[in-house]
C-alpha cells in the first residue's frame, strides 16, 4: 500500500488542485485505485509500533509514529501514519496524519488529514486541511480548525 | 572488545522496512508497558515495563527505561532505572548505566558500563 519516497508526490496530493477539488470535473481523481506514497525519512516517522504488539498508554514525540498495531490510549507526535489493519482507540493528535486503519477517539490534525480508501474513523475530527479518498469510513463530527 | 555496532536514528529507514519491529524514536516519550512479541529498539524514553519475547532488543544511546527490561538478547548503551533480564545474552557498551540488578545467563561488559545492582547468572540457582 504504502509505496517508498518522492516526497513531491505527497506534497502535490496535498495542495488543493482543481482536479479533486472541484466537483464540475465530473469525475474523481483520487479513486480507490490511487496510491499514497509517505517518505519515511522526510516525515521522521522514525517510531514504529510493531503490527503483532497492543500498547496500553500514552505517547508523546516530536517526530514522526507510524502505528501498525493497536494502541489503546493517546497520542501526540508530528506526523502520525496509522497504518492498514491497526487500532487506535484515543485521541490522536498531530500536524500531519495519515489514517489508513481504524481509529475510534478522536483526531486532531493542525495541519493536514489524509483518510485513505481503507480507514475507518469513528471519532470526532479536528483538522485544518484534509483529503479524503473514495472509500473511507467516517463517523463523527468534522470541524475546520481555524 | 570487538565493536559493536549500534545504529543511529538516520540507519533507522532499514529498520522501518523490517517487520514487526517496534522502534521508539529518538524525541519519543510513551508511558506505557510494552509487551512485544517481536523484538524492539528503543533511542527514546519510555516510562514503563518493557518486554520482548524474541530476538535481539536494543536500548541505545541516549534512550532510557524507567522500568524493568526483559529480553532474549539484549544489547544496551542506554540508561535503565530498572532490572534487567536476559534469557540469552547481555551486551553492555560503554555508555551503558544500569540502576537495578541484571539478571543473564551471557554477558558481553564494556569497563565503562555501570551496573549499580548486583549481576545474578542466570544458570546459578542460588542467585536466581
Amino acid at each position: 500500500m504504502l509505496q517508498t519516497p518522492s516526497a513531491s508526490n505527497v506534497v502535490g496530493m496535498i495542495q488543493p488542485s482543481n482536479q479533486f477539488s472541484s466537483p464540475d470535473t465530473g469525475k474523481l481523481l483520487l479513486g480507490t485505485d490511487e496510491k499514497i506514497t509517505i517518505d519515511l525519512v522526510l516525515e521522521k516517522l522514525t517510531s514504529v509500533i510493531a503490527a503483532t504488539a497492543e500498547i496500553n498508554g500514552n505517547i508523546v514525540s516530536n517526530e514522526g509514529y507510524k502505528i501498525d498495531g493497536t494502541l489503546v490510549g493517546d497520542i501526540t507526535a508530528n506526523t502520525i501514519l496509522v497504518s492498514k489493519g491497526a487500532v487506535v482507540k484515543g485521541s490522536i493528535k498531530g500536524k500531519k496524519i495519515i489514517i489508513l486503519g481504524r481509529v475510534e477517539g478522536e483526531i486532531i490534525a493542525n495541519g493536514y488529514l489524509v483518510l485513505a480508501n481503507t480507514a475507518e474513523v469513528d471519532a470526532n475530527v479536528f483538522y485544518k486541511e484534509i483529503v479524503t479518498f473514495r472509500g473511507h469510513v467516517l463517523e463523527g463530527k468534522l470541524k475546520r480548525i481555524v | 572488545m570487538t565493536k559493536l555496532k549500534v545504529p543511529s536514528a538516520v540507519d533507522l529507514t532499514n529498520f522501518v522496512e523490517e517487520k514487526n519491529i517496534t522502534v521508539i524514536g529518538v524525541g519519543s516519550v510513551i508511558a506505557a508497558d510494552l509487551y512485544l512479541r517481536e523484538r524492539v529498539m528503543i533511542f527514546g524514553t519510555v516510562k514503563g515495563n518493557v518486554e520482548s519475547a524474541v530476538g535481539t532488543s536494543v536500548l541505545a544511546k541516549g534512550g532510557k527505561i524507567i522500568g524493568h527490561l526483559k529480553g532474549e538478547n539484549l544489547i544496551i548503551a542506554g540508561e535503565v532505572l530498572g532490572d534487567v533480564f536476559s534469557n540469552k545474552r547481555v551486551t553492555l557498551l560503554d555508555t551503558a548505566q544500569i540502576h537495578g540488578d541484571l539478571h543473564f545467563s551471557e554477558i558481553i561488559r564494556h569497563k565503562d558500563a555501570r551496573v549499580e545492582g548486583g549481576n545474578f547468572l542466570r544458570d546459578n540457582a542460588q542467585n536466581r
